[in-house]
């Protein structure tokens, strides 16, 4: 039987028109390996874009109550996460010589949180009950103000972050600037780490530390004393909500409106529209993925009136009807591995030169890399394995239909 | 030669297959269009579902405002709606003063009590006023001794007492109590034609800017467009490819064919002439069903919202994706042209 | 040696088109014995070729017995005829029917590889055996398309005999070739005769009829024996 088995292989390899028949079958699920590439990359922008600003979970809580009152009003409803008032949204500089490292400027991005928005701590704990100033960092802190960078081939270096492990539970003292009439002047804050945090592997946070309230107040407060009276303080009033998921969205919007408040969103773009583009790629991949298989469909029936002739001698010589189907099954999945095999290295040869091209043209999925997906692979070589079987049985079935009409 | 190529046609397996395979291919390209074009649609749609985004503003207005002048400005394309404001005017009755207002951007989870104005003679008023004054629903006032109107709702707002009217209740008084015109926002219907109308409106003398963040907000979306576009076009491209290799193919099945014909006598240049009439039709065949399916799903389909791709854009693609394989058939054919010379007859004939 | 290898009792075979009937094969009956070589002629579309397939039990006849071996093989399964054309019968073609991507070696393999009998090693053995019996050895690794009309008959003749079969079906075995290379292979088909094989031969060729040991005509659906002149 294996001598059978190999004789088939010959045969395929020696034929040009198997050749070609397996050169387009490797194309047609390279394309289908490009389609998925693309979705996969997609999402994951979209992912980024929704899930990396802060931003985008915020909503300005449009009442005329006051703040304590509007804390009262909201609880219970579901997917709001916490209510933090105005003036902790914005967020602040802070720097410290303790966090040098060779390209950054050892200052990071503090935001204030309170234990219930706070990221999920994996080494120290949340901000204590007790008074002080506490602040919740990044795992592999990367203490530099701009994170972000137009260079696509932009990636945080081992040797720019710190590991906060060896700060948990000390005070680091903190500068701030307070820029005032053309005048900088430094003022410093003791703030105690007490827990860090793992950044989500969306988000472009990898510099963004969590202040409590006390601490955000202190530094508004030193900053906002030497304001000008002409410049507005923050609406004393003013509160900011933060919904857990955007897609939550909807539902949060009702149950509010239903006790009068309208939300303002804090981002420029709809975030709905990140949901919707998903949605939408994602069914568009599956349309087209699907005619990837059909089109192997087709290929693979294409070969049916040689296939016959070759049944036909092998009848001649003697072979049982199994036989002839089996043989016709395993040449047909014979050429699904090679063109399979083929399509992985193109698929490799593809990724590396999407990576060049990119490389040289920035601004075309800027920081976003391209998405290899090898679970895909294997699922799409199931699906086609499959295929060629229910193929094969289809065209046994039509040849042995003409064989029986000869 | 015409009967040659109807010969051609006979064999029915491999006509099947072929134009299968052209018509599969034409799908894809058009979904992945489709795609393409959904994702401006998207943009478009998310832009336009902000009315903000559609709204223009008109501070200063350096003349004085008629009736006519209204008239005027609504019969410009694609204006749908004109709301002003005269928030620094007021009306009276006896000592009770209200500040007028426009309800355009009053929706109904805004109304505590009562309902929204449904006639011209309704109006709403706000918290403050129903507390100072001590009005409720259905009570009449009669404001400047001169327009009688009756409160259907009150808004759930602490500002300073005022009075909500239907904008062309609210714009008949203003024009004859001459009240000074504060904003005119003037709604279109899409985000795109709001240069056309600022051009319009730049011609009969108003100055009218977009909402600040219009192009911040779009420029973004379109950048996320972009990226993800630029997947599409490669998956096209590669297509494209495979579109080659599938012409390839198909061409080089006819090689025996080629063969023989020669030895009958034929010139190389009408067999490859045959050969490329005989997969035009095979192209002309594939997208015509690809056409038939398309209508006929049109039709079947409640295609709203989701899948309305506008009949002229559908032919456009098919246009373009002729083209393609037109363009690929004749390279194919011009390399087959070159091959025929050195073919080897016999020998591929005699390899059945 | 003179046994009775393949006996038919009363075939009959008839085609139906649209409303019209086709006799092809009436009433035939004959005995082939090992040890002769059969010429079988007749007239263009007389049932030569339809005779052959049902002979080799590739189509079932309308009425009637298939002796193989003095076993009734009239009414057996698709899968124990394929058995017996592996094993019993050798088939050769006028155009050869050789697998093109096949080399030599290999198309005379593969029926011994339907065979689950045989090993690698005895294989290979049989193979260099049966080239060294059509005088072949030197083109064990060529294609069909490298060898000439006459190679090519020897290789499908040399392959037919792989599992060594009694009986040999032959259609138009010459057809394709010259003179000096028809006689080439009627003298191996003669040879084979002698070991004791059956030979059967359906033609139209003089030479042929000159060959064999008894000339049987196909004349309107009757089997009858001829002069060879």
């Amino acid at each position: 039987m294996k001598n059978y088995l190999i004789l088939i292989l010959k045969r395929i390899i020696r034929d040009f028109k198997s050749r070609l028949v397996i050169l387009l079958i490797a194309l047609i699920l390279l394309l289908g390996t490009i389609v998925s590439i693309n979705e996969k990359t997609t999402e994951e922008m979209l992912s980024k874009e929704t899930y990396s600003k802060y931003h985008n979970r915020l909503y300005q809580l449009v009442k005329k109550e006051s703040y304590e009152t509007k804390k009262k009003d909201i609880k219970g409803i579901p997917h709001i996460i916490t209510i933090l008032h105005e003036y902790n949204i914005a967020s602040e500089y802070l720097s410290s010589e303790e966090f040098k490292t060779p390209n950054t400027d050892h200052t990071i991005q503090a935001y204030t949180a309170d234990n219930l928005s706070l990221p999920k701590i994996k080494y120290g704990t949340n901000f204590p009950d007790k008074q002080g100033f506490y602040m919740v960092c990044p795992i592999n802190m990367y203490p530099n103000s701009n994170l972000s960078s137009n260079n696509i081939n932009f990636k945080i270096t081992n040797k720019d972050r710190i590991d906060m492990q060896q700060y948990l539970n000390k005070t680091i003292q903190f500068q701030f600037e307070n820029v005032n009439n053309m005048n900088i002047k430094k003022e410093s804050i003791d703030i105690k780490i007490v827990g860090l945090y793992e950044v989500n592997k969306h988000s472009l946070e990898d510099n963004t530390c969590y202040i409590n309230e006390s601490a955000k107040k202190y530094i508004y407060d030193t900053l906002n004393n030497d304001l000008p009276s002409y410049i507005e303080k923050s609406n004393p009033e003013a509160a900011v909500i933060i919904i857990d998921d955007i897609k939550n969205l909807e539902e949060v919007e009702s149950e509010l409106s239903k006790i009068g408040y309208r939300l303002d969103p804090y981002t420029i773009i709809d975030p709905n529209f990140l949901i919707e583009t998903k949605k939408i790629n994602k069914t568009y991949s599956l349309i087209l993925s699907i005619i990837c298989v059909f089109l192997l469909f087709l290929i693979l029936f294409k070969d049916t009136k040689n296939t016959l002739k070759y049944n036909k001698l092998l009848k001649y010589l003697g072979a049982k009807d199994n036989h002839l189907y089996l043989t016709n099954l395993i040449h047909n999945i014979l050429i699904i591995l090679l063109a399979f095999i083929l399509s992985l290295i193109l698929s490799f040869i593809y990724r590396g030169l999407l990576n060049i091209i990119i490389y040289f043209r920035p601004f075309l999925f800027s920081k976003n890399e391209i998405i290899f997906s090898i679970t895909y692979l294997f699922k799409i070589f199931i699906t086609i394995f499959i295929s060629t079987i229910i193929i094969s049985i289809l065209n046994n079935v039509y040849i042995k239909y003409k064989l029986n009409k000869n | 030669m015409i009967e040659y190529i109807k010969t051609r046609f006979r064999d029915h397996h491999k006509l099947l297959i072929s134009v299968s395979l052209l018509f599969t291919i034409s799908l894809f390209i058009l979904i992945a269009e489709f795609l393409l074009s959904y994702y401006q649609y998207t943009i478009n749609k998310t832009v336009d579902k902000k009315e903000a985004n559609r709204t223009l503003i008109i501070y200063n207005v350096t003349k004085e405002m008629t009736n006519q002048d209204f008239i005027e400005l609504s019969k410009i394309k694609h204006i749908i709606n004109i709301y002003e404001e005269y928030t620094n005017w007021n009306l009276k009755e006896k000592d009770k003063i209200f500040l007028l207002q426009n309800n355009y951007n009053i929706t109904n989870t805004k109304i505590n009590i009562g309902h929204n104005i449904n006639s011209p003679n309704e109006v709403l008023i706000n918290k403050t006023a129903a507390n100072e004054y001590h009005l409720s629903i259905d009570d009449q006032i009669n404001l400047n001794d001169k327009y009688k109107v009756k409160i259907v709702g009150i808004i759930n707002n602490d500002e300073i007492p005022s009075i909500y009217f239907e904008n062309k209740a609210l714009r008949n008084i203003a024009l004859q109590e001459q009240a000074f015109l504060n904003k005119m926002n003037i709604v279109i219907d899409e985000y795109q034609n709001l240069n056309f109308v600022i051009k319009e409106l730049q011609n009969r003398g108003y100055e009218a800017i977009k909402n600040e963040t219009l192009d911040q907000e779009v420029n973004r979306l379109e950048e996320i467009i972009n990226n993800i576009s630029f997947g599409i076009y490669f998956i096209i491209l590669f297509t494209i490819v495979i579109t080659f290799s599938i012409f390839n193919i198909l061409v080089k099945n006819e090689i025996k064919n080629n063969a023989l014909l020669k030895l009958i006598g034929y010139k190389n240049k009408n067999i490859v002439f045959m050969n490329f009439i005989y997969l035009l039709i095979i192209i002309i065949i594939s997208l015509l069903s690809n056409s038939v399916i398309y209508f006929f799903l049109k039709l079947i389909l409640d295609i709203n919202n989701c899948f309305t791709i506008p009949y002229i854009e559908y032919l456009s693609i098919i246009s373009y994706i002729f083209l393609l394989y037109f363009i690929i058939l004749v390279i194919i054919s011009l390399i087959n042209h070159l091959k025929l010379h050195k073919i080897d007859m016999l020998n591929i004939i005699e390899e059945s | 040696m003179n046994n009775v290898v393949l006996k038919c009792q009363s075939l009959k075979k008839t085609y139906k088109k649209k409303n019209r009937k086709l006799v092809i094969l009436k009433d035939i009956n004959y005995e082939f014995k090992s040890g002769h070589v059969y010429a079988i002629v007749g007239k263009s579309g007389a049932g030569k070729t339809t005779l052959i397939n049902i002979l080799g039990l590739l189509k079932k006849q309308d009425s009637g017995k298939i002796f193989i071996l003095n076993n009734d093989v009239s009414k057996i399964n698709e899968n124990k005829a394929s058995e017996i054309r592996n094993k019993n019968i050798g088939f050769v073609f006028q155009s050869f029917y050789l697998d093109p991507l096949l080399t030599t070696e290999e198309n005379i393999k593969l029926p011994m590889l339907l065979n689950n009998s045989l090993d690698k090693i005895k294989i290979n053995e049989r193979v260099k055996k049966l080239l060294k019996e059509v005088e072949l050895e030197d083109r064990e690794t060529h294609f069909p398309k490298e060898l000439s009309g006459g190679e090519q008959q020897r290789v499908a003749i040399a392959r037919a005999l792989a599992n060594n079969p009694d009986i040999i079906l032959a259609d138009e075995p010459t057809g394709s070739l010259d003179p000096e290379n028809e006689e080439n292979i009627l003298n191996i088909l003669k040879s084979l005769a002698k070991k004791g094989k059956c030979i059967i031969i359906v033609t139209h060729s003089k030479t042929v009829r000159e060959y064999a040991d008894i000339v049987l005509e196909l004349k309107k659906g009757i089997l009858e024996e001829v002069s060879r002149d």
